[in-house]
Parts: C-alpha cells; structure tokens; sequence
C-alpha cells in the first residue's frame, strides 16, 4: 500500500452550536475508548469495546463527523492518534 | 418519555441542517472515501487509474460531477467473476465482515454484498428518521412477514428496527395463516413486508374467517415493489389492514434502502443524507440535473459501505429529486417525488412517446374494477417497442372485454399511447412471497434505451 491520498481538508464542515460540542466531547470520550481497547485484559473486554465503538461512531456520524469514515479505519485495534 | 424521546425528528441537527452545510460535509466524506476506495478497493483504484483520476484531484463538486468515473454493477460482477472469495469490489477482508447477502436476480445475475457489524448498524439508522417521524418508539413493535434469507431488502429492517430499539417478531418459517394468527395474538404497531404478501395475508385471513383489522396494526412497511409509493395501493393496504400509516421506503439493491418517507409523506420518499449523496444525472450526456421538474438516472455514494464501497454508482432508478422540498414535514432533506419512476432500463419508447412502467402501474390503479395484481410485458416487434398490460379483475365473472377497453381508453388517455390490454379472471397470476415480478422485458439488451452518461463511464 500506497500512502494514503487524501485531499486536505481546509475548512472541516461542521453543524455549529451544541452539536459541535457534543462531537467534541464524544470525540475525546472515543479516544479514552480507543485507548482502553489497545489495552484489554481479555479477548472478551477487548470485542466489547470494540462494539461500544461502533455504536459511538454512530453517534459521531449523527453529529457531522467527517474525520474518520467508519471504527477501525485506521489500523483497526491500534492505539488512538 | 424524556423530551429525547418527545422530540418529533430523529437527528434534527442534520435533517434541519442548511444546504450549504449539507453539501459541504456530503463533499468531505465523499473525498475522504475516494481516497480509501482508491488505496483499499483493487477494483476502484483500477477504474480511477483508467481514468487518470487520483484521490487528490477530486476537490470540489464539478470534480465530483466530471472528473470522477461512474460506476456500475457490471464492474462489481466482473470484479466478483474474476475474484477467489465471489466478491467485488472489496475493501476490507472478509475477517471483518459480519453478514453477507446477494441481491435478486430479476435483473442480470447476483451480486453478492459483505457488511460489517458497523456497516449493517449505520445502514439500518436510516429507518428511524422516517419511523420516528410517524410517532414509532422504542416501545413499538415489528412483525417480519419473511424467512430470513440472503435478501437484504426486509434484513435491512431488522437493523433499522434494532436502531431505534423495536421489539421484534419474526414470522419467519411460519405459513400465511400462522402469520395472520400471530399478528393477531402479538399485536405488533408495524408489519413488515412485501405489499403484494400482505394484501395477501388479508386474503387468507378472510378465507380463515379471521379478520387483520383485529390486530390493531397502525404501520404497514417493507419493499421489494413500487406498491409503497403508489396511491391506489397505498389506500387498499390501509383498508385491508385498517392500518393508518404505510411507510414508503426506497431501496437499491446493491446499495441498500437509502429512501424514507417523512409523516407528510409528500408523494416520495427523503433521501437520508446521513447515509448517501445521492443526485441525478441526464441519462444521455451524464450531466447532473439541475431542475426538479426533470426525470434523471439516480447515481448514489454510500456512507454505509465500506468493506464494498459503492461510489458514484449508477442505480438504473429514473427519480426527479427536489433539494428544497416545501411540504410541511421540516426536514431540509432532498426529496423524490413518486420514489421510482421507472427504471431506465425499462423505459419504452411507442410511438415516440417514452413510456414508464410505474407511470402504467399507477394508472392501473385508478381504474375501477381491476385488481391490484398486473403484469408489464415488453417486447420489441419489427423494430418498435410494445408493451402489453396484464391485469387481474377484481371481483369473479367480472366483464373482461368492458374493463379491457376501460383500461385501454384510460391509459392511452394519461399516456398519449394506446397500450395493449389484456384481463385476466382474479387469481389467474402467480403470488410471490418476496419480491413480485411484475416487468418482464423480452427484449435483447440491444433493443433495450441505450443510457450512455455521455463517455464518462
Ligand atoms: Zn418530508
């Protein structure tokens, strides 16, 4: 693979007011997510979190989160950025 | 109920969302999904390459329109011939994948469809903006009149049903009556299926002595045929079922439902922007449509598909979309009025008029004393197309030949072109559980509209 070729993204979109800060908290709340997942004690605490990512990503895609496309696009179990 | 609950829109930050705020995260994401579909999908970095197309030059909206290649099910079909696993267009292996499902064969050969958990999820969201705008809580109900097979169309109910937190029942592996039975003892606030099943399922019903209207059913959904978006069924559905609300939904078969009626319902269905871009383009020149008078080929970027992307898709769907609809429901969403109009495919030209079928299949509605069971047979003779009108009267012992010339005059008089016509005794055409053929065109692809998107394909 390649790098990956994504045009800059100058001005990111946004939905303004409270569901921009919301996407902010949730944001940050991914990312202790995120963090806990790389470091899972068992197999089954590990899939757990990755299913509670799911369903937040869902709430992130609600409030105009363009970031990311999907959970696990970038190196799926990594820690986050 | 807590005011999230009381409150009449699903995610009104989006469906109350500008224009201009619309398109511009409709173009971020479309960006940033060209750029994985070109590092992750073998089949897309090769359409791309063939077009001197990379990730980077894909900046604005007219690079969107123009510069983008199309894209198109032969490319998916090819791509799954040629693969080990019989997927294409893949993006993400199959270690990630929660399901997997193919499309119907009554157009061309199946495609076969890889979803992962998140994928199926976000696809099934798109249902709660419709069902919570016709009042559907988390408290409510669904009844699924299929068995759960490798036919997306009804599965993507049962995401959307989990979305918004429905009970659900499943009639799956049970016979018509057990299922009318069922319904009558669970009560469901919405029962899913096809129209023609469950106008069915009244039939049976009254042949058992039972009666649906007993089961207080408030919504009747589901797919697989146009019934959901025209009115003359619309209003038998509800009669039969003494049912208040039939949810109009619209769905691609490679690409999902991506449609949704609004409470208002508007005589269409909203585009869910959350889910998909989605536009029209003039079928001979590819150009996008701009006016929301005209009738242009739907072409569809899924924000729901990633290990399969589907990016500047043609759907072969003839819609009209408005992108500033007025009806009253206040969602700023585009909308289609009539869903489908037909499919460009199947579009007839007779005698220089083009004719098409969900134009045919909402007059045969409108005629009294015809059955809502029809058949549209097209065929090319000596160089013209033909199309013949198949209709079921509705009552035993009914005058064939009298409502033949009714339908005949009525149609030629909405049309401009006298069709042919002929009309069967009720119960002569065959009864489908999933999707009812109701088109069959015996044309060669030779003869069928050449649809060309200009040389952009
Ligand atoms: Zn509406």
């Amino acid at each position: 693979m390649t790098s990956v070729q994504i045009p800059v993204q100058t001005a990111p979109p946004g939905l303004g007011g409270l569901p921009d800060l919301q996407r902010e908290r949730l944001v940050a709340l991914r990312a202790g997510l995120l963090s806990e997942q790389a470091v899972a004690v068992s197999p089954a605490v590990g899939r757990a979190l990755e299913m509670a990512d799911a369903y937040l990503f869902l709430a992130l895609g609600y409030l105009g989160h363009t970031d990311e496309l999907f959970p696990g696009e970038s190196a799926p179990g990594a820690p986050p950025p | 109920m807590t005011t999230v609950e009381k409150s009449g829109l699903w995610n009104a930050p989006t469906q109350t969302a500008r224009r201009e705020t619309l398109d511009a995260l409709h173009l971020e994401r479309i960006r940033h999904l060209v750029g994985w579909a070109y590092e992750n999908s073998p089949l897309h970095r090769r359409i791309y390459d063939a077009a001197g197309v990379k990730p980077a030059d894909i900046r604005t909206w007219d690079d969107y329109h123009h510069k983008l290649p199309f894209t198109d099910k032969p490319h998916y079909v090819a791509d799954q011939e040629a693969s080990v696993d019989g997927f294409g267009g893949i993006a993400r292996g199959p270690e990630t994948w929660q399901q997997y499902f193919h499309t119907t064969g009554t157009t061309g050969r199946f495609l076969n469809e890889a979803f992962t958990h998140y994928e199926l999820h976000k696809a099934g969201s798109q249902y709660c903006y419709g069902l919570w705008d016709h009042g559907i809580r988390p408290s409510d109900s669904m009844y699924f009149c299929f068995d759960f097979g490798m036919w997306i169309g009804l599965w993507s109910f049962y995401w959307g049903a989990r979305n918004l937190g429905l009970t659900i029942v499943s009639g799956g592996g049970a016979s018509g009556v057990e299922r009318v039975r069922q319904i009558l003892e669970r009560r469901p606030t919405i029962v899913c299926g096809t129209p023609t099943y469950l106008l069915h399922l009244a039939e049976v019903a009254k042949r058992e002595g039972l009666d649906v209207r007993d089961a207080g059913v408030r919504m009747l959904a589901g797919g697989g045929e146009a019934g959901f978006s025209i009115p003359a069924t619309r209003d038998q559905l509800k009669q039969a079922w003494g049912a208040e609300q039939v949810y109009d939904a619209y769905g691609v078969g490679e690409a999902l439902f991506i449609g949704q009626s609004c409470n208002e319902w508007g005589g269409g269905v909203h585009v869910i922007e959350d889910v998909c871009h989605s536009y029209s383009v003039d079928p001979a020149s590819g150009e996008p449509v701009t006016s929301p008078d005209a009738v242009g080929e739907h072409v569809l970027t899924s924000y729901t598909h990633f290990a399969q992307p589907f990016i500047k898709y043609r759907t072969h769907d003839l819609v009209r979309i408005d992108d500033a609809p007025d009806h009253g429901c206040g969602w700023t969403w585009k909308h289609m009025p009539g869903t489908v109009l037909g499919r460009a495919d199947f579009m007839v030209t007779i005698r220089g008029v083009n004719v098409y079928p969900t134009a045919v299949e909402n007059l045969i509605g409108e005629v009294a004393g015809l059955s809502n069971h029809y058949e549209l047979h097209i065929s090319r003779m000596d160089g013209m197309d033909r199309m013949l009108v198949k209709v079921e009267a509705a009552a035993p012992g009914a005058d064939g030949a009298e409502l033949g010339r009714s339908l005949g005059g009525y149609l030629r008089e909405n049309l401009g072109v006298r069709l042919e016509t002929e009309i069967l005794s009720a119960g002569a055409l065959p009864r489908y559980e999933l999707k009812t053929k109701r088109i069959f065109d015996s044309r060669s692809v030779d003869e069928r509209p050449t649809v060309t998107l200009g040389d952009n394909l």
